[in-house]
């Protein structure tokens, strides 16, 4: 599902999008384009997020950079390879490694509030795995896993 | 009765009464702090949570003056938040309850807070702040 592709086409603005946490400690920047758009409703994310689905956007890792806050940053291994980041002070869930994805990195939608330009049509993944209290209203795609 | 845990399932916890309301909220604290498109809480009375393990690892954020979060240290999931001026009210991270159980019918809040590239469509009823089942919080 890596595409960067806009209602069909190519598109070649790149993303530029200053982020940071809830308390301001750590801040973000994403200069690449955003390659990905996903809602997750498995349980992990539906624990650590708190709510019925964690949304994240794809990027690669070259053009994500930690600005300042590295002190604050505290790791959480969710599975054997799964990293998850939040910021120790304010406890906003910032963003996600996975080992097999060396190269690419998903931040938290949740850090952004506009829309950008250049991101993909979203999709849901672990639909199997969804809250029982919520009912998924979009025709978006979904996937009972992963994709 | 409902159990509750984080996701290192360091910090336990139960509700032995009733899930009094639900809101979605999606102002930009819980959506920052959730790195999610709303938070989802649910409202109880303080009185009938009872923290069962790890009360230790539970981190305490003022996100303003009036109201304080609760996280988990080591895996950062969002636990509840409860109003500093009256604290017989708390509100919980519904994605950390177990299991299914009764719940109210759910209400949007902050409604207008929405980002940009949140494009669904939202049933329930929507409030443009704080709805009538956190009144005294906000007032
Ligand atoms: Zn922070
Ligand atoms: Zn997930
Ligand atoms: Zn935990
Ligand atoms: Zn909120």
């Amino acid at each position: 599902m890596r595409t960067s592709c806009v209602n069909g086409k190519m598109n070649d603005q790149v993303s530029n999008h200053l982020i940071n946490c809830e308390c301001g400690i750590v801040g973000m920047q994403i200069s690449d384009r955003i390659n990905d758009f996903s809602h997750c409703h498995c349980s992990q994310c539906r624990r650590i997020h708190g709510s019925a689905f964690a949304t994240f956007a794809g990027t690669s890792k070259a053009g994500f950079k930690i600005l300042r806050g590295h002190d604050c940053l505290k790791s959480y291994n969710s599975s054997e390879k799964y990293t998850r980041f939040f910021c120790k002070n304010c406890g906003s869930k910032l963003f996600i490694e996975i080992t097999d994805e060396p190269d690419q990195i998903y931040f938290a939608m949740g850090l952004i509030n506009d829309k950008p330009t250049d991101l993909p049509d979203a999709y849901h993944i672990y639909v199997g795995s969804k809250a029982f209290w919520h009912t998924i209203s979009s025709n978006e795609t979904q996937y009972k896993t992963e994709p | 009765m409902v159990r509750g845990r984080c996701e290192c399932s360091l910090i336990k916890l139960k509700v032995t009464d009733s899930i009094k309301s639900l809101s979605y909220c999606h102002c930009g604290q819980c959506r920052r702090l959730h790195g999610a498109a709303y938070a989802s809480w649910v409202r109880i009375d303080t009185k009938s949570m009872h923290i069962l393990a790890g009360g230790n690892h539970l981190k305490i954020y003022a996100s303003s003056n009036e109201l304080n979060r609760y996280f988990c240290a080591n895996c950062g999931s969002s636990i509840m938040c409860r109003p500093k001026v009256d604290e017989t009210r708390s509100w919980l991270a519904l994605g950390i309850l177990d299991g299914v159980f009764d719940l109210p019918e759910g209400e949007h809040m902050f409604f207008d807070s929405r980002p940009a590239w949140d494009n669904t469509e939202y049933k329930c009823t929507k409030w443009t702040g704080f709805p009538e089942s956190w009144r005294g919080y906000a007032d």
